[in-house]
């Protein structure tokens, strides 16, 4: 059993040390919390995110078929042996009016059977379960968008017709659905018979298909030209067909790269609450050292001096880990409760599971303590002579500042700062933790600004404000006219669109993707070559170039590849000879408009894709001023497919990056209130053994006032030279996680950017913080009497 | 001249009664006199330098210096009269260990500002020359040995040219050869005119004293004049 002395011990060094005590007590609790809240939302948050996507059962590929088949396509692929599944499942394109003449994208799924869902489930959230004729569901994340609600009527135009009018019947959670915020559009639930009321055909032209085997997209693409091979035997003529990429869920990768970078941020906060608890406990066994020495000189043995002083750690770590452990848990589920909600999926189980519990109680249990126990177990080993001769402090003259400079300075000014480098351990370790707090401080607003700055450039380089698709191209000559009677149009530029996909020499087939034909001097928007050449203005080729997000998506394509592009169902051949990079460009190729108009045969002298500029200043005048095209357009019989005002995308791109800094913000704020832990904890160990040199210092005529002076001026100094560290380190960090989160979310990483307003902030913050964290030894200080203080030992 | 009227020192106890460390102390020094305090472990000398220096406060009674009634002093007020007045010489020597003994003496000057700036260095090695230890000023105190660390802090003392030096048990920690050359440093500060006065439980080094003040559980119970001094 264990000795009831050593307790008592414990207890009372615990009582005389409380402050440092509390000080360590925090910063553990704050780092337990960090960590836990974080590693658990990792885990949470990418199971929950899989499972609910993966619980959709999504498709693992859709075929486009032609219609007039007498064929049941949906029994001949049971019969396949791949095959698991099949489901009809119509996709419509159209536009959703949200305000008079205001209209936002619309995706319209039209399903057989709502009460039995096979492949891309969806689940109801409110209203009716099954829509009928006449009416929609909407997907929760698109009601935003809509700018109305449930019950109302929604005016549809689907592709291709007259508007028409549907009631809102339900809500519905499509979590295989990027959010609708995000990019406008709204996702709308339909059965067959609506598509009378829209004015569009009944017959079934699309199926999605679930496989036996589960495969990567490159694995399923080979299965799905089997698949398309028994369809063509049985008389099934399949159009086109797309594999996306495989069950994962669309935002896996971001989320889990934040993630990740959150992560390593709590670690270093753990890191720095074991060098805060090292710093007190070296100081604590500075003070201990001759009680230690006493202790062997009446027979205590090294291994019972280091389990006497593990009691006193552990009797701080026992409690702080708990309840930084406990406290995260509502924190945790806010924070994937905010996370879940911004991408558009349930959480239905929010419990992390045991052995992650164990392991964060166990490695936050471990990781102070461990730092804890170097400066006793270093105590328990020196000598008996050696610890009842020790004298505390000791500087050695040549190490630190040498008469000779001493004398060009004031000797308080240079008793500061000999004071400051007297423990040099002690000054690294609070240096160091203020640093990194100061560095994840700084390099979250670098990488901030570094956004900032790619978004600028987008911005730059995108001068026109509104993009008009219509169904069928026109006059250009008609469009100008048009456009002169709208006085806020500056000037435009028309352009050719067209739908494609690359069919590959296996016959699999990539995605859908646009092909935009640009003018030949566009002076709306330049493509920035990333790899490759620009395209040639007066080749005989038909040259196209991809963005980035394309390569992404389809990284088989390579520069100087002679690719074979469907365009409006016909085979068409392009060299791809360059790779553009755009920080928000969709997948798209682009190529000349006199390139696709010989594809297709059009006319030169028509367009169906204008970009205009406004003199509009503002979002609102800019809508004002769609709006009035769209008037215009269907006052003269011209059908748009698509009106957008271009800068909409831009605004939710830097909403959603607010998140990410928020989030690196918040474990910045942890890393630095820990530091300035260690900091308050270092100054008041720092004053606390020099009790007896402050009351020298006074009883030779030192005023109150001019000891507090060189109390603070150790802080400053500390603090000033962590800033320095700070800005050194914040420069790799930044620009790792500059390149991290670029390559996560734009695919190339950040352009790298220093935010000195951030350095220079981050300097303030630390003088006046600094400056209050001095305060708490000042006036243990100042609380000490002259008398007291010489008596100190 | 040093006038102590009535003075009472209490200190609280665990046990709730005050424990009182002087009682009733009534005692006056002349200018340039050098007085020795003596008593055993106990009997109140320290508290009653503590209180002369200022370092302590009295509960009641008086203390007068030079005209001053010190114990009504603020802290503040206290801290700038003790360095320009007061010349403290501690048992263990107290000097702060991160300066050399040039800046110890120089940390004095600065602290006081009574010194002219342009002549705080000259003045401080004069010091030090005249302590004997002028080849030592650049060292850290801890490479001192002992005898050579109570001149240095003599002469810390010395640095703001205060009238008043107090000294407690100043040779408690030398052997005898360096308690003597202390000593004789005292006798030549009195020699320029400053008062000195000594706590020591060292009986012989008291009788070096113009006057013996002998303190027993708080209260003054004999003083002697020594005729033998040499004045």
């Amino acid at each position: 059993m264990m000795n009831k002395t050593y307790w008592t011990k414990a207890w009372q060094d615990l009582r005389q040390n409380c402050l440092r005590a509390l000080l360590v007590f925090l910063s553990i609790a704050t780092a337990t919390l960090a960590l836990t809240t974080v590693s658990d939302s990792y885990l949470v948050l990418s199971r929950e995110m899989n499972a609910s996507f993966l619980g959709t059962n999504p498709a693992s590929a859709t075929l486009w078929f032609r219609p007039n088949t007498n064929k049941d396509i949906v029994a001949v692929l049971k019969q396949i042996p791949e095959v698991e599944q099949a489901e009809l499942r119509k996709v419509v394109e159209g536009r959703i009016e949200v305000a008079p003449h205001e209209w936002q994208s619309l995706i319209l799924f039209v399903v057989h059977d709502f009460e039995h869902l096979q492949i891309n489930r969806f689940y109801q959230e409110s209203g009716q379960t099954v829509p009928r004729k006449g009416e929609i569901l909407i997907e929760r994340s698109s009601v935003s968008v809509t700018r109305t609600s449930e019950g109302n009527l929604l005016k549809v135009l689907a592709e291709g017709s007259e508007p028409a009018y549907l009631n809102w019947a339900g809500t519905v959670y499509d979590p295989a659905q990027a959010p609708g915020w995000m990019h406008g559009e709204v996702f709308g639930y339909i059965q067959p018979s609506t598509l009378e009321i829209l004015g569009l055909p009944t017959i079934e032209n699309a199926v999605k298909l679930t496989l036996k085997k589960s495969l990567d997209q490159k694995g399923a693409r080979e299965r799905l030209v089997v698949v398309r091979n028994h369809l063509e035997k049985a008389g099934i003529d399949i159009v086109r067909s797309i594999v996306p990429p495989p069950a994962t869920h669309p935002h896996d990768r971001q989320i889990r790269a934040i993630l990740t970078i959150l992560l390593l941020f709590s670690i270093i906060v753990l890191i720095l609450s074991g060098i805060v608890i090292a710093n007190m406990m070296n100081g604590f066994m500075t003070r201990q050292v001759r009680q230690v020495g006493i202790m062997k000189s009446i027979g205590g043995r090294p291994r019972q001096i280091v389990f006497l002083y593990t009691l006193f750690v552990l009797s701080i770590v026992v409690v702080a880990v708990p309840l930084g452990w406990v406290g995260s848990s509502p924190i945790s589920r806010s924070f994937m409760a905010f996370v879940s909600g911004q991408l558009n999926f349930n959480i239905q189980n929010a419990q992390a599971p045991f052995w992650l519990s164990m392991f964060q109680i166990a490695f936050c249990l471990f990781v102070p303590i461990a730092f804890g126990m170097y400066p006793v177990i270093k105590a328990s080993q020196k000598s008996v002579l050696d610890t009842l001769n020790d004298q505390g402090l000791k500087l050695n003259l040549s190490q630190a500042f040498a008469p000779k400079i001493g004398q060009l300075i004031s000797r308080p000014l240079l008793l500061t700062l000999r004071n400051t480098f007297r423990k040099k351990a002690r000054f690294w370790l609070t240096m160091g933790s203020l640093a990194l707090g100061g560095a994840a401080f700084v390099a979250s607003f670098n990488v901030r600004a570094s956004w900032q700055k790619t978004i600028a450039e987008v911005e730059s380089k995108q001068r026109y404000d509104l993009d008009i698709q219509l169904y069928e191209p026109v006059e250009i000559s008609q469009m100008d006219s048009l456009l002169q009677l709208v006085p806020t149009v500056e000037n435009y530029e028309s352009w050719a669109a067209a739908k494609v996909f690359v069919k590959y020499p296996d016959e699999s087939e990539s995605l859908r993707f646009e092909i935009s034909g640009m003018p030949e001097q566009p002076q709306f928007y330049t493509p920035t070559i990333e790899e490759g050449r620009a395209l040639a203005v007066n080749s005989s080729k038909n040259e196209v170039v991809a963005t980035r997000s394309l390569i992404f998506l389809e990284p088989e394509l390579r520069v100087g590849d002679s690719i074979l592009l469907m365009l409006h169902q016909q085979p068409t051949y392009w060299h791809l000879v360059g790779i553009t990079y755009e920080a928000d460009a969709a997948p798209a190729f682009y190529t000349y408009k006199k390139s696709v108009e010989r594809q297709l045969g059009l006319d030169e002298n028509k367009a169906a894709h204008f970009r205009i500029n406004t003199t509009a200043k503002t979002d609102e005048a800019r809508v004002s001023t769609l709006i009035k095209l769209e008037k215009l357009l269907v006052t003269n019989g011209i059908a748009p497919r698509l009106t957008k005002e271009a800068h909409v995308l831009e605004q939710n791109f830097k909403d959603h990056f607010v998140i990410i800094v928020n989030m690196l913000l918040a474990i910045a704020a942890i890393l630095a209130l820990v530091g300035f832990l260690g900091l308050s904890s270092t100054l008041s160990m720092n004053v606390l053994e020099r009790t007896r040199e402050f009351g020298i210092m006074q009883a030779i005529g030192a005023t109150q006032q001019q000891v507090s002076t060189i109390i603070l001026s150790e802080g400053l100094i500390i603090g000033v030279l962590s800033w320095v560290l700070a800005v050194l380190i914040a420069l790799p960090v930044s620009f790792g996680m500059g390149t991290a989160i670029g390559n996560v979310g734009l695919l190339k990483p950040l352009a790298f950017v220093i935010s000195w307003e951030a350095v220079f902030g981050w300097l303030i913050l630390l003088l006046i913080c600094t400056v209050l964290v001095g305060l708490i030894p000042v006036f243990q200080a100042r609380r000490t009497s002259v008398r007291d203080a010489l008596m100190w030992e | 001249m040093i006038k102590i009227s009535n003075l009472v020192k209490r200190y609280p106890h665990p046990s709730g009664k005050p424990f009182t460390a002087l009682n009733e102390i009534k005692l006056t020094i002349s200018k340039g006199e050098f007085v020795a305090i003596v008593g055993k472990s106990g009997s109140g000398k320290s508290t009653l330098l503590n209180l002369i220096t200022g370092i302590d406060q009295p509960t009641q009674g008086s203390i007068e210096i030079e005209q001053q009634a010190i114990h009504q002093f603020s802290e503040a007020k206290l801290a700038k009269w003790r360095g320009e007045n007061v010349g403290i010489v501690f048992q263990f020597f107290q000097l702060l260990p991160t300066l050399t003994v040039l800046e110890n003496l120089l940390l004095a000057m600065d602290f006081v500002n009574k010194i002219p700036t342009a002549e705080r260095t000259q003045r401080a090695r004069q010091i030090l020359e005249q302590m004997g230890i002028g080849d030592q000023m650049d060292k850290l105190p801890s490479l001192l040995s002992g005898g050579q660390q109570q001149r240095a802090a003599i002469a810390r003392s010395l640095a703001n040219d205060p009238d008043l030096i107090v000294a407690d048990e100043p040779t408690g920690n030398l052997d005898s050869q360096n308690a003597a050359a202390i000593l004789s440093l005292f006798q030549q500060l009195l020699s320029q005119g400053k008062t000195l006065i000594l706590v020591t439980h060292d009986l012989e080094l008291a009788q070096k004293a113009k006057r013996i003040v002998h303190l027993a559980d708080g209260e003054i119970i004999d003083q002697q004049i020594n005729h033998n001094h040499d004045e």
